[in-house]
């Protein structure tokens, strides 16, 4: 287990970036905090003492990244479960709500939580792919597919925006 | 939109983040398509990231303890797995050494005590040895100390 001081100094580092990060995967504030308090918490519990700084940062991040997934998966299930039980249709993604005025912040809600995190981990964070594959649990080749096409969206979302706001 | 990727992407991104460019990258993104998507994208999340109004660190001493108070229990739960384990162990060898007998063909207690004090002792048939053993090896697990449950971690 790291030691309290070095564990201090980490944590002051990583809470900001590392709280962004959960932020824009969840867009809830209360859950975003519990998600952050639980990653440094699981990272204490599992993290070899003897790890560099750059990975202490990527065990992190993986160890969000399994957190908000886990959680993403739970709320599915329970949001089919409740449609079920309502007799509803299943809601899609509301991509056909956005139109003109959208910014970064909503057009990154519009991407799956996986498509964020694999966007923030690149063009935030600067990863390379393999680090990105090794913290999201795919092969790199894929991570640069999977980011190509993240990246295709998010740039479309960013284009409707530009052609709305020189429409307005 | 470009549905292809670039090898230089990453470098560009670097490039960007940094904001030291290398003149055979720059005149590499500024004529690929790929490459200033990459950029724009880059852009847009870096004004996102500047814009955000993060909340003040919470203290890292409750994480920090919760951590330790895991750490303490994890500890304390091997040490038992493992006293455990030693409790269990002679219950699993009077087990085999019974079953081993009965196979044997000799009901091993009448042979013992007339080896032991000289005197003849009637044999016990294997279906009570069997019972006594089991209600033994129930005993033992029934209080084993794996099973006793504590409110704080005693290691």
């Amino acid at each position: 287990m790291m030691d309290e001081t070095r564990f201090r100094a980490f944590y002051q580092q990583m809470y900001p970036r590392l709280w962004s990060y959960v932020n824009r995967m969840v867009s809830d504030r209360a859950q975003c905090d519990d998600h952050v308090q639980e990653s440094f918490l699981r990272f204490l519990r599992a993290a070899p003492s003897k790890l560099a700084d750059a990975e202490c940062r990527s065990y992190l991040y993986r160890i969000a990244t399994n957190i908000v997934k886990d959680a993403w998966r739970v709320r599915q299930t329970e949001k089919a479960w409740l449609d079920e039980q309502s007799g509803e249709e299943p809601r899609a993604e509301s991509e056909g709500a956005i139109g003109t005025g959208i910014d970064i912040a909503r057009a990154l809600e519009l991407l799956t939580p996986g498509q964020r995190s694999l966007v923030w981990l690149a063009y935030v964070e600067g990863y390379e792919h393999e680090e990105i594959a090794e913290i999201v649990g795919v092969k790199a080749a894929s991570v640069r597919v999977l980011l190509m096409r993240a990246r295709k969206r998010l740039a479309g979302f960013l284009s409707e925006d530009l052609r709305g706001t020189q429409h307005d | 939109m470009i549905d292809q990727c670039c090898e230089y992407e990453s470098a560009v991104v670097r490039a960007a983040r940094a904001g030291a460019w290398d003149k055979s990258l720059e005149s590499h993104a500024q004529t690929c398509p790929v490459c200033a998507e990459a950029i724009r994208v880059h852009a847009a999340m870096f004004s996102l990231v500047t814009s955000e109004q993060i909340p003040p660190i919470p203290d890292p001493k409750l994480v920090w303890l919760k951590g330790q108070f895991a750490e303490r229990q994890r500890r304390s739960m091997r040490a038992m797995r493992i006293s455990g384990v030693a409790y269990s162990a002679p219950a699993v060898a009077l087990l085999l050494a019974l079953f081993w007998t009965i196979k044997q063909g000799r009901p091993l207690p009448s042979i013992a005590m007339k080896t032991s004090i000289g005197l003849p002792v009637p044999s016990v048939s294997p279906e009570v040895l069997i019972s006594v053993v089991a209600v033994t090896i129930i005993i033992l697990f029934l209080f084993a100390p794996s099973r006793r449950r504590s409110t704080s971690p005693r290691v």
